[in-house]
């Protein structure tokens, strides 16, 4: 095996909206699960940035780097990523 | 290879059972299932629960539910496997006995839920999914199962009534389970009227969590009156993220475990099925997975008919209505099938001749199937 980097935009293949979390993301719902096809590789994450009501499977992703979660105001800060719709005629 | 026979069953009325701590709860379960048996003299004792460490900040966890039944002496064996640990570690106990390395053992599942605020028993159930690429972004099983049933609804065509049917099913059932936690029929229309949990799933999709605690005693004799014989145990896994199987709405792992038992199980007389459900959508597509239906068929079937003309499927109300105590879940349908086929279910009037219980853990990363003979 050996590490693949993989492209920064993809294909949202499904989405769901979730209304109950894990207490480090209650202050962030309802959260958007989604699955993202990278070239192939599929992977689950948040999506943000999105109209819900006008999300759909078949829309262009990019993977944007966030913030997770943070432990409390002097304790960690977890960032990763996270995938937003790619606005088609607007500016990156 | 040694006989296995089920010598002593058990089970708490799962609710809010804030009376007793984790191990008291485990214990009473065990003393009642010990003293049915007879008393023998109880080897090993396998510990099914899905939240011991995280919830209960408890290892050793066979070692303090031991000391509340004075065995000092008896080998404490702890089994995770998310919502299948109960089906594990009876699995487990099959092999120990099987292999004459010892003469009788018991199992305990318990969990605790409501020690819990819900958002920390969200994330409890959240760490059936790889805790990196999964939990710690945010999905949650609730989450993935939502995923599953958006692609199912779309690749067959179907509509939210369609998912609905599972719950429907289940509270009929569980109306008429004095054990039940949820003791009422429910209609399509407040089903569709209760808030999302994680789109397109309800709140009656999701399997409420109960406090609980369901206990075996299992023998390689058979020392009571009354006893069945646990057949054939199998456990399957499947270490595939849902993102990468070919067909991430059949469940391979519960397919490998059952499908063989169910082949043996095979024969006249009436079968009695268990499926776990923590959400209807992991209901409807165990029974297609195990080939009780064919693809995208598991809905309109169970609208029909058709599993309970042919079969008893979840007599008990699964775990939609009789409550979802985790990891305790399968050792509860054990108790509950053997109880079909000994003719002690106070739900059922009917005469079983055999039963397969099947754990599932995660999405489809275990499967666990338990067959059972009169």
């Amino acid at each position: 095996m050996e590490p693949v980097e993989l492209p920064r935009r993809g294909t949202l293949i499904e989405f769901t909206v979730v209304y109950q979390t894990s207490p480090q993301f209650e202050k962030q719902r309802p959260l958007v699960i989604g699955i993202v096809d990278l070239n192939g590789a599929r992977v689950v994450g948040q999506v943000v940035d999105a109209d819900v009501d006008r999300l759909k499977p078949g829309a262009e992703m990019e993977l944007v780097y966030r913030r997770y979660f943070s432990d409390g105001r002097y304790g960690i800060i977890y960032y990763g990523y996270k995938f937003r719709p790619v606005i088609t005629g607007g500016h990156d | 290879m040694e006989n296995v026979y089920l010598v002593g069953a058990s089970l708490i009325k799962p609710g809010r059972l804030y009376d007793a701590s984790f191990s008291q709860l485990a214990g009473r379960a065990l003393l009642d299932a010990w003293s049915e048996a007879g008393n023998p003299e109880i080897e090993a004792l396998f510990v099914a629960s899905s939240s011991a460490e995280v919830f209960e900040k408890q290892h050793l966890s066979g070692s303090y539910i031991l000391g509340e039944l004075g065995l000092r002496h008896t080998a404490p064996v702890r089994v995770e496997g998310g919502d299948a640990s109960g089906a594990l570690a009876i699995a487990l106990a099959h092999h120990a006995l099987v292999s004459g390395m010892y003469r009788c053992v018991a199992v305990v599942g318990v969990d605790k839920p409501h020690d819990m605020p819900t958002t920390y028993v969200t994330e409890l159930q959240s760490m059936a999914l790889d805790t990196h690429f999964e939990r710690h972004i945010g999905a949650t099983l609730a989450s993935e199962a939502a995923l599953l049933a958006n692609m199912y609804m779309k690749r067959y065509g179907m509509g939210y009534e369609d998912i609905a049917q599972w719950p429907i099913n289940m509270h009929e059932k569980g109306s008429k389970n004095p054990y039940a936690y949820m003791r009422r029929k429910v209609d399509l229309k407040s089903i569709i009227e209760s808030e999302h949990v994680a789109y397109p799933l309800r709140l009656y999709d999701v399997a409420p969590h109960v406090d609980g605690a369901a206990a075996l005693v299992l023998c390689n004799e058979r020392i009571a009156d009354s006893f069945v014989k646990v057949q054939s145990v199998r456990i399957a896994g499947n270490n595939a993220y849902i993102t990468e199987r070919d067909n991430p709405l059949f469940f391979d792992a519960v397919r490998s475990a059952g499908v063989p038992l169910l082949k043996k199980a095979d024969g006249t007389g009436p079968l009695s099925i268990s499926v776990h459900d923590p959400y209807s959508i992991i209901g409807l597509l165990q029974l297609e997975s195990l080939g009780l239906a064919d693809l995208g068929k598991a809905p309109i079937l169970l609208r029909e008919g058709f599993f309970d003309s042919r079969y008893l499927l979840n007599m008990s109300g699964g775990a939609k209505a009789r409550g979802n105590p985790l990891g305790a879940s399968s050792v509860y349908s054990t108790v509950e099938v053997a109880w079909e086929l000994l003719g002690k279910a106070p739900y059922l009037n009917e005469h079983v001749e055999r039963g397969v219980v099947f754990g599932i853990g995660g999405i489809d990363r275990i499967g666990v199937g338990i067959l059972m003979t009169r």
